[in-house]
């Protein structure tokens, strides 16, 4: 099975996953995660949303991959009992100290390798194998070769990364934040010193920054030699952000297993995908070591763009009820994508408030609205700025 | 520090008899293609030498990259690998040589250090960890382990070639290794390119001798000295146990945080 996995940093983001084609999600709970400065989820939460995920046939694999100090380790044989008792479908590992609690306390969880460990050969990946590892989250500088080779000479399960941020780094192996910040990388504090601007004796604006994951072009090429998990990288990332990167890619899995994927829709697609992400993405180590193609060299390039412009709460087949997140106006070409519609496109005839007084724009973000549209759209679709033709089969 | 307990990297082949002269008898060299961020040397060259020698592959290796390393042929006067990557840890195991682990950021603790003691005959201790850290580690390891003595710590390393990428970009003369100073003047790394990418060092040597009375000598197996990028003379005062200037304790008194609201 093609396994499609989202980052879940919140409850939020976790319900939009599911609802835009996630399989699973990884998230990470109160201790052990790299996201130390996001929400994560309290341990309530945690058996609350794992049992939310498997009454929605869903999988939760929570991360416990922090580099483990001294101090750390009190605890974590209560922490691992509580995840196996709620019942998470995996967790996520890097440090040899949680298989080895694992191993001698008798805990019957299943283990993912981090792409912390950065694996890369099969020799590596059989060594976790013979100590109960499951699955291998490889790391990102893998190659189609590397990925290739690893899977015909173990068989393991193998989960990479098609979109997101890279760490210039290999992962795990960085220490930067450390040395300039003191925020422990590998405990989950990383301040991404990787995407400052230094000064050098041959410039004022020298950046170490990679570009973004992105592989969209290869999904049918990672599936063909192996890969079963289909990992979307961004726990921080909005609920706009993550829809509608679901949306594509699995619109693209399916394209795949229907034999229906085209060149056209490959392209469409990618501009899509553009679109959202805040920065250029490449298909990194795919193929080859990315060159200069694959970097930034001067200064943060970060653009953000206003294209979500409201959620749908309901809709009656005459009027939509929207909560507002970016302006938009009467007479705005707009476009709405849903959890199970195809993209839509209509101009926008009237806007209502609450009290049924006409607007001519909305620009209040949260605030209900009504519009009218003849579509019936669905409850948790997304209305987004046209930008792009939507795209028709032929 | 024991001399006769200090592995020293080297740097230059000409600086041994040097080195030896003041007592030093254990010597690493970092592989060539194998060893990123280092001067490396062949195994043609590292046979010449005529001595025992601990052999450094410190990056992570793909499979293409291990089945080329089983093609050379290992001089006999080796007896030992410092490595990185698990898979070679595979392939080396039953070989006969002293194999050291050497994941260095991740032995920040004294139960993942023995969980690789059971596979490795000794372990590099982090060099991001406080001196309180070290002590426990080192009390609790189950073999004796290694401590990273002085030398410049190397803080990131990746695939990319991040300093020929650049000038490459502008189309500048080439380079492959520069220097970054923060714009608020508080730090600079030095990047290194090699083959097998670009490996990040402090601009700041890390010296950690003064923990040296602090742990018990049965308790380790070697003070590693890394020379690269430091002067003969420095060096020397190093293994003479004498002050060196523009060092740094590291994280031996300052342990980090990983919560904003942590920081101080």
């Amino acid at each position: 099975m093609i396994e499609l996995l989202s980052p879940a940093g919140d409850k939020e983001r976790l319900f939009f996953a599911f609802l835009y084609g996630a399989d699973a999600v990884y998230l990470g709970g109160p201790k052990y995660g790299l996201r130390a400065n996001a929400t994560n989820f309290t341990l309530e939460e945690l058996k609350e949303w794992v049992e939310f995920s498997h009454q929605a046939g869903k999988k939760v694999y929570v991360t416990v991959n922090i580099v483990f100090h001294n101090s750390d380790l009190q605890g974590l044989e209560e922490y691992l009992r509580y995840l196996k008792d709620i019942e998470v479908d995996a967790i996520i590992v890097s440090d040899p100290v949680v298989l080895q609690t694992i191993e001698e306390s008798g805990i019957d969880l299943e283990i993912h390798l981090s792409t912390q460990a950065s694996t890369l050969n099969s020799r590596a990946a059989k060594f976790y194998i013979d100590r109960g590892v499951k699955r291998i989250v490889l790391a990102r500088e893998a190659s189609k070769n590397d990925i290739s080779r690893i899977k015909k000479e173990t068989g393991i399960d193998i989960e990479c990364f098609i979109q997101g941020a890279m760490c210039t780094s290999m992962s795990g192996r960085c220490v930067l934040s450390n040395y300039a910040t003191n925020r422990d990388s590998n405990r989950g504090g990383c301040a991404q010193v990787c995407r400052w601007a230094f000064l050098s004796e041959d410039t004022n604006e020298f950046t170490i920054m990679p570009k973004d994951l992105n592989m969209i072009n290869e999904i049918e090429s990672m599936i063909n030699i192996g890969v079963n998990s289909f990992k979307i990288e961004g726990r921080m990332r909005s609920i706009y952000y993550i829809a509608t990167v679901l949306h594509t890619y699995r619109s693209i899995i399916d394209r795949i297993e229907k034999h229906t994927l085209t060149e056209e829709y490959l392209r469409y697609a990618t501009n899509i995908i553009n679109r959202v992400a805040n920065r250029e993405s490449i298909s990194q180590f795919y193929n080859s070591i990315p060159g200069p193609e694959g970097e930034y060299f001067s200064g943060r390039k970060e653009e953000s763009n206003q294209d979500f412009l409201g959620l749908v709460k309901s809709s009656d087949g005459e009027y939509a009820t929207l909560e507002v997140r970016n302006y938009f106006k009467v007479g705005d070409v707009v476009q709405v994508f849903g959890p199970s519609m195809d993209t839509i496109e209509f101009k926008i005839e009237e806007i209502l408030d609450e009290d049924q007084n006409h607007l001519e724009f909305c620009n209040h973000p949260k605030e209900i609205v009504k519009i009218k549209t003849s579509y019936d759209l669905e409850e948790n679709s997304m209305m987004r700025t046209k930008v792009f033709d939507i795209f028709k089969e032929i | 520090m024991k001399k006769d307990k200090i592995l020293l990297c080297i740097q230059n082949l000409s600086d041994l008899e040097d080195y030896e002269k003041l007592g030093v008898t254990n010597f690493l060299f970092p592989l060539k293609d194998y060893s990123i961020g280092y001067t490396t040397f062949s195994f043609d060259e590292i046979e010449k030498t005529d001595r025992k020698a601990y052999i450094l592959v410190n990056r992570l290796l793909t499979d293409d990259e291990i089945d080329e390393f089983l093609k050379l042929t290992v001089p006999k006067n080796v007896i030992g690998f410092i490595i990185e990557d698990t898979g070679l840890y595979v392939v080396l195991k039953d070989r006969g040589y002293t194999l050291i682990n050497y994941q260095n950021h991740l032995n920040a603790n004294w139960k993942t250090v023995c969980y690789w003691l059971d596979h490795f005959d000794s372990s590099i201790i982090s060099t991001d960890i406080t001196e309180d850290e070290i002590v426990t580690i080192v009390d609790k390891a189950t073999k004796p382990l290694v401590l990273y003595a002085f030398g410049y710590p190397m803080i990131m390393y990746s695939r990319r070639n991040l300093v020929s990428n650049y000038y490459d970009n502008f189309a500048l003369d080439p380079k492959r290794e520069v220097t970054l100073n923060d714009p608020k003047g508080e730090f600079s790394f030095r990047l290194k390119e090699t083959e097998g990418g670009t490996a990040c060092f402090d601009d700041k040597i890390l010296d950690t001798r003064s923990l040296i009375e602090k742990l018990p000598d049965e308790k380790i197996m070697f003070y590693l000295v890394n020379t690269e990028h430091i002067d003969k003379s420095d060096v020397n005062k190093a293994i003479l146990g004498e002050k060196v200037a523009n060092t740094t304790r590291g994280f031996l008194d300052k342990a980090t945080v990983y919560r904003i609201g942590d920081l101080k």
